[in-house]
């Protein structure tokens, strides 16, 4: 979807826009803005099942990886889709994954983190790497890419599959080790939010 | 740093005297703004700092302006989420919806700060929060200004200009095929168009009453003729002529890297010209191509080679941009225990099987590249045999053909397209467009390439409207993933935000006796 013109879309979309309408205030308060900002990030989480495709991906070292192996751990993991080249959402859910990894201090030492590449056409393991190296990831943060067609498979699997990349959502999901459900994370949670649920649904704290 | 300290001491007393400061301070550098929108990056070299999503610390470097609000400060969209335009005719002029006043220095900064706008609506917390002094703002504010302020050249009230360049090596054949494609396409355009410069102010809502969006688009020629280096020259003669407002098509069999110089030295669109090597750059911009062609064939010959590796490997060929394509392969198996030698003859002379055999005859196994048309292939010698060749598909142009079954050896083809055999949908599409126009297909690739890139530019003026902005056109495209549901002959394409090659793979197909193994074809991004 494209906008020539904001004026022209339909009212849900501009919306989201739309947040509290703030008081102009005649001193500034510094933090206000802040607040109103935390206050307003909305997120809903629910549990769900899936079943994860039997798919061999790529991770950023051009290393083979098996999805299913690798999804199928007995340490807390977390999830996310995201596309380098994204514009608006994925540079915002990808700094926000570092930034709950650092909310969570040494409580999430075993966290993994997994970001599959729903462009894998353009997201070989080189841009991946850059993009990993941009945000800072480090260890313990896998960047996968793969087929085309295997990509489409993952995201139908996961109920994420918005046809073109350029409808993609904001979808986090959580799975505590040994657990055959999963906690989906629709909406763009704060990393703190972020670092909340999974203290609470991962590590029992 | 004493300038630095001045600039800061100048905004502090700006504040204090607003009214003063325009007739009075240096102006605010919109050349700092434009790095810190484009770059994220402040005039310091730092990248700019900012929170994102509540409370997640990120850099400019991460997220420039320009990410998400385009490089023509237009906007966009991405799933739910609705980048509004930050150019400066939007900006500093009051906004009906959502609801706002015109900002000045003060609310932008209070917006880029704490997201608030000056009609007191508090922004998604996807909009970054950044830190920046008065200073910054007024860089950024100065930049935003004049950024998309007028429309680009080429257009005018009634029509828009394009050229299509075709170089002096494109048969007159293929070059009237393609042209019937493009002027065909112009002309249905402006006859479905034509009474929209009188339907305008014939309505009673005030929207009816507007000047229309549409204009006559007008398509020139531009032949380039002579040694490549002076193409550039010749293109700006053309422009300085005609200043269009963006390339369509084009096509050219060898070099193309003068044409898209031109097109970023001007800034102007050149979209999808039909071309067997880009010489793209890094950081382009204003070209969007197919492919990389011979280069991407290249790529996927070399990863082929990785895995079954040859001890030498002899390139053949005997053009400018076949010899680009040689060189990229060699490249690509840099590292590895391939020894690789090269074989420029000239198009016009027999090879001389002699000649070959000295290059082939060494120990081991080898493997023999023909970066050749039909015609170079039927006449390789006979008796040079090797434990395996390679073709182009594009320079065979698809048709692997009986010159390929007789090389005495077994042959892999390097292959960017759909699969001989597989089902096309868009060419299924095309070839009716065309049969229904009369238009026939002599050189369906090109021509059915050449078709897209009309859709594309359509795609991408329609979404324009009433801005005639050639950045704006690119940016929208970034985003125009569904157009490529119209394009032939490539199978996975995709575009998205500064993607500048539709299709990235291909395959490495094996041919036993002349054909495809299309079932054991497997699809490679290298």
């Amino acid at each position: 979807m494209r906008a020539a013109l904001s004026i022209t879309l339909p009212l849900a979309a501009t919306l989201i826009l739309a947040g509290t309408a703030l008081a102009e205030t005649a001193s500034h308060d510094k933090h206000a803005a802040h607040r109103a900002a935390m206050q307003n990030t909305r997120y809903e989480a629910t549990t769900e099942h899936y079943s994860v495709p039997d798919v061999q991906l790529l991770d950023q070292s051009g290393t083979r990886v098996d999805l299913q192996a690798l999804l199928d751990t007995d340490e807390p993991l977390a999830l996310n889709f995201i596309f380098t080249t994204c514009t608006t959402i994925c540079p915002v859910m990808t700094a926000t994954f570092a930034q709950m990894r650092r909310e969570l201090g040494d409580a999430g030492g075993d966290l993994r983190l997994v970001s599959i590449s729903i462009d894998p056409e353009y997201d070989r393991p080189e841009q991946l790497r850059a993009y990993a190296e941009q945000f800072r990831a480090g260890a313990g943060w896998e960047f996968l890419t793969g087929d085309s067609e295997d990509i489409v498979r993952v995201l139908k699997s996961f109920d994420s599959y918005a046809g073109s990349k350029m409808n993609h959502q904001p979808i986090t999901l959580l799975k505590s080790p040994g657990s055959a459900s999963w906690t989906r994370i629709d909406g763009l949670a704060s990393g703190k939010d972020l670092a909340h649920e999974v203290a609470e649904r991962l590590l029992h704290r | 740093m004493n300038a630095l300290k001045n600039k800061r001491c100048r905004a502090a007393a700006c504040l204090l005297m607003f009214a003063f400061c325009f007739a009075n301070a240096s102006p605010p550098d919109p050349d700092d703004g434009r790095r810190m929108y484009r770059d994220g990056v402040m005039p310091t070299g730092e990248p700019l700092t900012a929170i994102v999503a509540g409370d997640v610390p990120i850099l400019g470097t991460q997220f420039s302006c320009q990410s998400c609000h385009g490089q023509s400060g237009m906007g966009a969209a991405e799933g739910t989420y609705i980048v509004p335009p930050v150019a400066g005719q939007f900006l500093f002029s009051e906004s009906p919806q959502p609801a706002r006043p015109a900002y000045d220095v003060q609310s932008l900064a209070r917006l880029l700060r704490d997201g608030v706008t000056p009609g007191g609506r508090q922004l998604d917390v996807v909009m970054p929060r950044y830190r920046l002094d008065d200073t910054d703002v007024a860089d950024l504010a100065a930049y935003l200004r004049d950024l998309s302020s007028g429309w680009s050249p080429g257009v005018d009230d009634t029509v828009i200009r394009f050229a299509t360049v075709v170089t002096d090596e494109v048969s007159t054949e293929e070059r009237d095929a393609v042209m019937a494609v493009l002027n065909t396409f112009v002309e249905e355009k402006n006859r479905q168009t034509r009474l929209e410069s009188e339907r305008w102010d014939r309505g009673y809502t005030p929207a009816s009453r507007l000047p229309t969006v549409h204009r006559d688009w007008v398509l020139e020629e531009w032949q380039l003729s002579g040694a490549p280096d002076t193409w550039g020259a010749q293109l700006e003669t053309h422009y300085r002529a005609n200043p269009v407002f963006a390339m369509l098509s084009g096509i050219g069999d060898g070099v193309w890297g003068p044409v898209s110089r031109f097109c970023e030295r001007n800034e102007i669109p050149c979209l999808f010209p039909g071309v067997n090597v880009t010489d793209a750059q890094p950081d382009d911009f204003y070209t969007l191509y197919y492919s990389r062609g011979l280069e991407l064939e290249a790529d996927l010959v070399a990863s082929h080679l990785r895995e079954q590796p040859v001890t030498n490997l002899v390139q053949i060929y005997c053009t400018e941009a076949s010899q680009q394509a040689a060189l990229r392969l060699q490249e690509g198996l840099d590292g590895t225990q391939v020894g690789v030698r090269h074989l420029r003859y000239s198009c016009d002379e027999a090879l001389l099987a002699d000649t070959i055999s000295e290059l082939v005859t060494s120990a081991g196994e080898s493997a023999i590249v023909l970066w050749m048309t039909q015609d170079g292939v039927a006449a390789f010698p006979e008796k040079i045999s090797s434990g395996r060749f390679y073709v182009s598909s594009i320079l065979l142009d698809g048709a692997f053909g009986e010159a390929v079954a007789s090389l005495p050896g077994p042959v892999f083809a390097a292959h960017t397209f759909r699969l001989p055999g597989q089902f096309d949908p868009a060419f299924a599409r095309f070839n009716v467009w065309a049969k229904t126009r009369e238009v026939e297909l002599t050189s369906p690739r090109r021509q059915s390439e050449a078709f897209f890139a009309c859709l594309a530019m359509k795609d991408a003026i329609a979404h324009m409207g009433r801005f005639f902005i050639r950045d704006y056109a690119l940016d929208t495209l970034d985003h125009a993933q569904s157009i490529v549901a119209y394009l032939s002959y490539y199978p996975r394409p995709t575009l998205g935000p500064r993607q500048r090659f539709v299709n990235k793979g291909g395959y490495v197909l094996e041919l036993v006796d002349g054909e495809p193994q299309s079932q054991a074809a497997e699809w490679i991004v290298p």
